[in-house]
Formats: structure tokens, C-alpha cells, sequence
């Protein structure tokens, strides 16, 4: 007690105070303005511990028929079993892994390298820019399902035995790299238009008189004022990529047979009996939506935060004008 | 506007024989033998030798390169490695492809433009509340899980099922719009849902604007200044939008034929995918970036057409 007294260790106490209650108090304000953001996070974050701890939350082991084919939801296998008698909320909660584990590393690669090259092409223009933006526009050309078709095809659907979300990650590092080579070029426009716009303002050119070189230019007064951008678009692109991943798997290109994949489990043997018994349909199909779903609340809320323009309804802008003036 | 629309055209081609070059290269670097995969690893030497003579595998990559250049220009890609006849393929497959892309597409900008400007103008009640979580969940549930639930409850409830198959549109419409039009609506929900955002967010950009201010103060009727003022200057992010939805949908037709079983491009590229028959997966995805790059050039000169200031640039 008496050690706290010490005004120098007060103020650290208080520091450490405010360090824990500041992201809450944030938290909160946010969740109190974008109750549906809000709702967006939860359920991301449900998602997201249920991933982590699927192989223990998992009651029965997702790989292997257990039981009789199509048993009705019951206290025994509350989602019921599929049509090879595997248990159907074992198998969502695993499935939960891959979606994730694709999505997170997609977006992470994605990030990474389209605003690397976003900020080149932006602030260096000239050659780079030209380079990265015609291939971006060839690469637009294709169609990103054959494309994505083909690549899978030729290195392999990925197989997975499980474990946790790095193991699961690399395991399915064909499927990530089919992804991330997509993704890139379009991600480096979005940086590049705001690196553009930002490049002439007052505060780069202060720097940029002061000495500054252009690699330091861009580390410290262009990336932390991309960052909001970049972040609003990766947070709508883990929705974009988990669609993808479980539409591939659907096809029967993305994970390999047999992998609890949410995809994979609306098609194949399944399906013939679907109408029989819905709720192998259902739970896979709603663990889908729900996700995405949370991603692209979040992601709206994100970007709302992000443009002050779309704030407040448009008319009672217009009289507050008049109010003013 | 003229020169406007030649300079465009002068950057197509370009791109096009770019395009070409890169999709020929990627097939053509796939690691495994084209021989092998057509004729099993139990063939033998001789028969694997004879296949590829016959196949001009042993050519030069530029040969090959000009050689099957020459056939998509003449629109004769030749035959798949399977033997199949490309050309024939196409004629019979491209109506139905067309056809689930007119009807998906034409929904996606119906009911895209239509909902968004509704929403937009309706800011904040009850139709923008609706309109808004419609967009929002349309664009997280997946096209083949719909389209699948599409299939089942019909049967579960109704013990009915949609009548999916082929007839050709001409010699029986009204069946052949049966079949259609219910899995190209729900084929579109993703796609309009994207455009209602899009169409919304800048028609609200649009009614800030301080001449849509003098619009309303100088008495015009809201609709007169919706139509006349707000709409038009809301036209191009919907333009540029909709020319990238065209991609979208081309991938989902391939979903669609998969699961509804019609005998479209989609499948054919499918299928070609999964047997590694590379001549076919060559040619399809170049027409399907013919198609995509046509569609980008045709947005490029309606903005010229939309909005006169762009072609000054």
C-alpha cells in the first residue's frame, strides 16, 4: 500500500488502468453506434472460439461414420447425422477450421502484398505503375472461378488431418496460394487511389521538405493513413474468400474428399437425400451465411465509421445547413 | 466521342493478344504430359509418341501458339484432346448460356437499380430498413446453397420439383421461362444486392449535392428532381459496377449448370478442367476474357455516352 503512494507509481497505476479500460470504453461506443456492427463482431468472435477449440468442443470425431446414416437431430447428435452416419455438428464446428484458417490467411497475404504494391505504384508511379496496373487489368480478364479451377487442379485439393488453425493453414497452403494470387490486383488499386490522393497533401509535402526520403515518406505518413482503407476492405474480403473456398469445395475442387469442409457437405452423397433429411443442408448452408453475414456487418459498420460523408440521413444535413447559414 | 471510343479500341487489342499469349502459357506450363493424361500411364511408348505427332504436341510453343491463335480467329479452335469437336460443342451449349446470363443479369440490374434508388430515396424507413438487410444478407448466403435450397423445399412441402432441364427457348417459351427464370432470380440475389448498395450509396451521394438543394428551392417537384437531376449524376459507379458483375455471373452460371444439370459452357469448362483436356480449358477462357474485356470496353464508352465531361479528359 504504502509503495502506491509514491506519486510516480500512482501515475503508473493509473496508466495501467486507462490501458485496460480504453479499448472497452471504445468498445462500448461503438457497439452503442453500430448496434449491428456490433452484432457483426459477436458473431465473428463465437466463430472464431468455436474454430479454436473445435476439437475439443467437437462431441464425436468428424471423419468417421459413428452412427446410423440420417438420424433426426436428438440429444445424442444434436444436428443429427449425415448420409454416411458422421455426425453433423462435429463436422460443421471442424469445418469452421478450414473456412477460417483459408480466410485469415487469404486476406493476411492479400494485405500484405496489395498494399506493398498499391503505395509503389501510387507514390512512385512512372514505370512501377504502369507495370502493376496493366497486369492488374490483364489478370481482370479472367475468369477468377477457372482460374481458380485450374490452379486447384493442377497442385492438388488440399487434404487436411486436422489440429490447430496453423496447422491447418499450412496444410492448405494450395488453396491459400490459388487465392492470394487473385486477390492481389485489385487490392493494389484501392492503395493506390488513396495513395494518390494523399501524396499532394500539405503534411507529405512538409516532409518531403524537411528531407524526408521517399521510403520514409511512405512507412510513416502513407501507410498508417491507408490502414482504415485496407482494413475495411480485408474485412469484407474474409467474407469474399470464405464464400469462395466453400463454393470451390462445393464444385469438389477446394479440400480434398472426406475433409469436413462446410462447402464439401452440401454436395456429394449428401445431396441425394437432402429432401429426406433437411437438416444436413441446413446446418452446414447456416454456419456459411452466419459468417459472412458477420463479416460484412462489421465491415459496413467499419466503413461508416471510415466516411463521415454517409453519416446522418441526407435531409437533416440539408437543414442544418440552412440552420448555419 | 469518336476519337474517345478509337483510342479505347486501340488499347483492346492489345490487351486481347496479351491475354492470349498469358492463357496460353499458363495451360501449356501445367506439369503432366497431355499424351499421358489422355491415354493412361499403361500406354505405351509408341501409342504416346503417335498421340502427340498427331496432336502437334511436339511443335515449338510459338508454332502451337500460332497455330491455335489463327483457329480462334477463323473461330475454329479445332478438336479437344479427347477428340471431341470444340466448334459443335459451342453451337449447341452457347444458347443456354446465354440465355441464364440474359435472364441472371437482366434481373441483377432490375431489381438492383430498382430497390437501391427505392432505398436511397426512402433514407431511413421502413423500405430503406428492408432493402438494407436484404442486400446485406443476399450478399453473405452462398448462390449454390440457395439455389440448392431451391431444389428441396419445393419438394419437402409441395412434393414438387421445378422443372429443370433443356428445351430450346424458341420452340417452347413459355416452358423454357418455367425453367429459367426460377434459378436465374435466385442466381441474381448475390449480384443485386451488390448493385442495390452500390446504386443506393451513390444516389445518396448525389442528393447532398447543393444542386440538388436548388432543385427543391426553386419548387420542382421531388420528382422531377429524382429524375431529372439526381438520377442521372448517380449513373456511372452503378455503370462500372454492373460491367463487373458480368464476371461474377459467368462464374456462377457454372454453378448453376452443375447443379441444375444443363448442358451449358459452364459444365463443358467444368468438366474440361477436371479431365485436364487443356485445348478446351484454353479456348473457353479466352472467350470468357473476350467477354469480360468486351464488357469493359462497352462501360468505357457508355461513360463517354453518360457523361460528356469524361471524354475531354
Amino acid at each position: 500500500m504504502t509503495a502506491l503512494e509514491a506519486p510516480g507509481l500512482e501515475r503508473q497505476a493509473e496508466r495501467a488502468r486507462r490501458r485496460v479500460v480504453l479499448p472497452f470504453r471504445r468498445a462500448g461506443a461503438f457497439a452503442y453506434r453500430y448496434p449491428l456492427g456490433a452484432l457483426g463482431a459477436s458473431i465473428i468472435v463465437v466463430f472464431m472460439v468455436l474454430a479454436l477449440f473445435a476439437p475439443i468442443l467437437a462431441p464425436y470425431d468428424a471423419r468417421r461414420s459413428i452412427a446410423l446414416p440420417l438420424l433426426a437431430p436428438s440429444t445424442d447428435h444434436l444436428l443429427g447425422t449425415d448420409a454416411n452416419g458422421r455426425d453433423v455438428l462435429s463436422r460443421v464446428l471442424v469445418g469452421s477450421q478450414i473456412s477460417l484458417a483459408v480466410g485469415f490467411s487469404v486476406v493476411l497475404i492479400n494485405v500484405t502484398l496489395s498494399t506493398l504494391l498499391g503505395l509503389m505504384a501510387g507514390y512512385y508511379q512512372g514505370v512501377t505503375d504502369y507495370i502493376i496496373q496493366r497486369s492488374g487489368e490483364i489478370w481482370s480478364a479472367f475468369p477468377g472461378l477457372i482460374a481458380l479451377l485450374l490452379i486447384v487442379s493442377i497442385l492438388g485439393a488440399p487434404a487436411t488431418e486436422g489440429g490447430n488453425l496453423l496447422t491447418i493453414a499450412w496444410d492448405m497452403r494450395n488453396l491459400i496460394f490459388a487465392f492470394s494470387l487473385g486477390a492481389v490486383f485489385g487490392g493494389s488499386r484501392l492503395v493506390r487511389g488513396v495513395t494518390l490522393s494523399l501524396k499532394n497533401q500539405d503534411y507529405v509535402l512538409a516532409a518531403r521538405s524537411l528531407g524526408a526520403t521517399g521510403p520514409h515518406i511512405v512507412r510513416r505518413h502513407l501507410l498508417p493513413n491507408v490502414m482504415p482503407y485496407v482494413i475495411v476492405s480485408a474485412t469484407a474480403g474474409l467474407g469474399v474468400v470464405i464464400l469462395a473456398e466453400a463454393a470451390l469445395s462445393f464444385l469438389g475442387l477446394g479440400v480434398a474428399p472426406g475433409t469436413p469442409s462446410w462447402g464439401q457437405d452440401l454436395s456429394g452423397r449428401n445431396r441425394q437425400f437432402f429432401d429426406e433429411a433437411l437438416w444436413v443442408a441446413l446446418a452446414p448452408g447456416t454456419a456459411i451465411t452466419l459468417t459472412v453475414l458477420g463479416f460484412n456487418l462489421f465491415g459496413d459498420a467499419l466503413r461508416d465509421m471510415l466516411d463521415p460523408r454517409m453519416r446522418g440521413s441526407g435531409r437533416r444535413r440539408i437543414r442544418s445547413d440552412v440552420a448555419d447559414g | 466521342m469518336r476519337r474517345y471510343a478509337l483510342r479505347r479500341l486501340a488499347f483492346f487489342v492489345p490487351v486481347l493478344i496479351i491475354t492470349s499469349m498469358v492463357t496460353f502459357l499458363a495451360v501449356n506450363i501445367v506439369p503432366g504430359d497431355p499424351a499421358v493424361i489422355v491415354m493412361g500411364l499403361e500406354a505405351d511408348r509408341d501409342a504416346l509418341e503417335r498421340f502427340r505427332e498427331a496432336n502437334g504436341l511436339n511443335d515449338p510453343l510459338w508454332k502451337r501458339y500460332a497455330e491455335w491463335g489463327a483457329g480462334m480467329l477463323t473461330g475454329d479452335p479445332g478438336r479437344s484432346l479427347f477428340g471431341g469437336n470444340i466448334q459443335a460443342e459451342l453451337k449447341a451449349r452457347f444458347p443456354v448460356t446465354a440465355l441464364l446470363m440474359a435472364f441472371s443479369f437482366g434481373f441483377t440490374v432490375l431489381f438492383g437499380v430498382l430497390f437501391g434508388l427505392l432505398s436511397a430515396v426512402f433514407q431511413d424507413r421502413p423500405a430503406d430498413y428492408f432493402v438494407r438487410t436484404f442486400s446485406v444478407f443476399g450478399q453473405s448466403v452462398p448462390d449454390f446453397y440457395t439455389l440448392t435450397l431451391l431444389l428441396i423445399i419445393p419438394s419437402i412441402l409441395w412434393r414438387y420439383s421445378p422443372p429443370f432441364g433443356w428445351v430450346p427457348f424458341w420452340d417452347d417459351p413459355l416452358r423454357a421461362a418455367q425453367q429459367v427464370i426460377p434459378p436465374t432470380l435466385i442466381l441474381s440475389i448475390g449480384a443485386a444486392s451488390i448493385l442495390m448498395r452500390v446504386t443506393r450509396s451513390a444516389m445518396l451521394e448525389v442528393l447532398r449535392q447543393d444542386y440538388i438543394r436548388t432543385a427543391r428551392a426553386k419548387g420542382l417537384r421531388e420528382r422531377v428532381v429524382l429524375q431529372r437531376h439526381a438520377i442521372k449524376n448517380a449513373v456511372i459507379p452503378v455503370l462500372t459496377v454492373s460491367g463487373t458483375l458480368i464476371a461474377a455471373l459467368l462464374g456462377g452460371s457454372v454453378i448453376l449448370e452443375q447443379i441444375t444439370a444443363l448442358p451449358g459452357l459452364g459444365v463443358y469448362t467444368f468438366q474440361a478442367v477436371l479431365q485436364r483436356d487443356l485445348t478446351v480449358v484454353m479456348t473457353m477462357t479466352m472467350y470468357a476474357a473476350v467477354v469480360v474485356l468486351t464488357t469493359n470496353l462497352l462501360v468505357d464508352l457508355l461513360y463517354g455516352f453518360v457523361d460528356p465531361r469524361i471524354r475531354y479528359q
